[in-house]
């Protein structure tokens, strides 16, 4: 039985609980474009399904980037919390928020093909370009 | 990641710049639009670390340093050789007198 799990942004006016979905995705490595822009570095996130609930007033800022996602952070601190779908499903948190980002095993590195060449995870994980995650989440959709 | 710019960053237009200082001395800069991360500074404006991703190109700079390598959670490592220093040695190097 997964917990939820508290986090937080870096100001702290942004605290929520989440709680990993078991048979989930699991945790990852995005190497797009967006993700790196918004984050600053790679975005290490953790699958938690739609339990994100924020605390009342928190001060959340939404970003849609495409027709379908949707990036939420702190607009006093800027902190990077979580993408989803627009539906408010599949809310991918940034490992970064929680107390203890080292209990996830970093499982996947998808858009490895948009990743810059001056840097590389140790370790092996499975790897996605963007052509396999459009193939596997939006078969309808074309990523040209 | 970040790549030290000195005091040389120009925004054409701050209307949209969000700063959070989170530490005596540091500063933040990110976009309130869509919550980029853009810069760390000092609270004078210098000491600019821009992040590399904000930049058309950003393998263009190499990784040299790995800063609070100390408070890195274990499940990732970055295969680069680089230097890294942990808090104590970053705090020794840019704030002697906080050591
Ligand atoms: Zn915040
Ligand atoms: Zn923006």
């Amino acid at each position: 039985m997964a917990e939820a799990l508290k986090g937080t942004c870096m100001c702290d006016a942004c605290k929520f609980t989440a709680t990993p979905t078991v048979g989930g995705l699991g945790a990852g490595a995005c190497h797009c474009g967006m993700c790196r822009k918004w984050s600053g570095g790679m975005y290490l996130s953790v699958d938690c399904g739609a339990s994100v609930k924020f605390d009342e007033g928190a001060p959340v800022g939404s970003y849609k980037g495409s027709e379908w996602g949707e990036r939420l952070f702190c607009r006093e601190c800027g902190s990077s919390l979580l993408w989803q779908t627009q539906d408010g499903q599949n809310q991918h948190v940034s490992i970064q928020a929680f107390d203890d980002p080292g209990q996830f095993e970093i499982g996947v590195q998808v858009f490895i093909d948009k990743k810059p060449g001056n840097y590389a995870l140790a370790g092996e994980t499975k790897t996605m370009t963007e052509a396999e995650v459009f193939a596997m989440f939006a078969p309808d959709a074309d990523p040209s | 990641m970040a790549v030290d710019c000195g005091s040389s960053v120009r925004f054409e237009d701050t209307d949209a710049l969000g700063s959070y200082k989170g530490s005596e001395w540091g500063e933040r800069l990110f976009c309130t639009v869509c919550g980029s991360s853009l810069v760390w500074q000092m609270q004078d404006g210098t000491g600019q670390g821009v992040s590399m991703n904000a930049f058309d190109d950003p393998a263009q700079f190499t990784l040299k340093n790995q800063w609070f390598i100390d408070k890195k959670p274990d499940n990732y490592a970055l295969v680069n050789e680089t230097r890294c220093l942990t808090e104590a040695e970053c705090i020794a190097m840019f704030a002697p007198d906080k050591a």
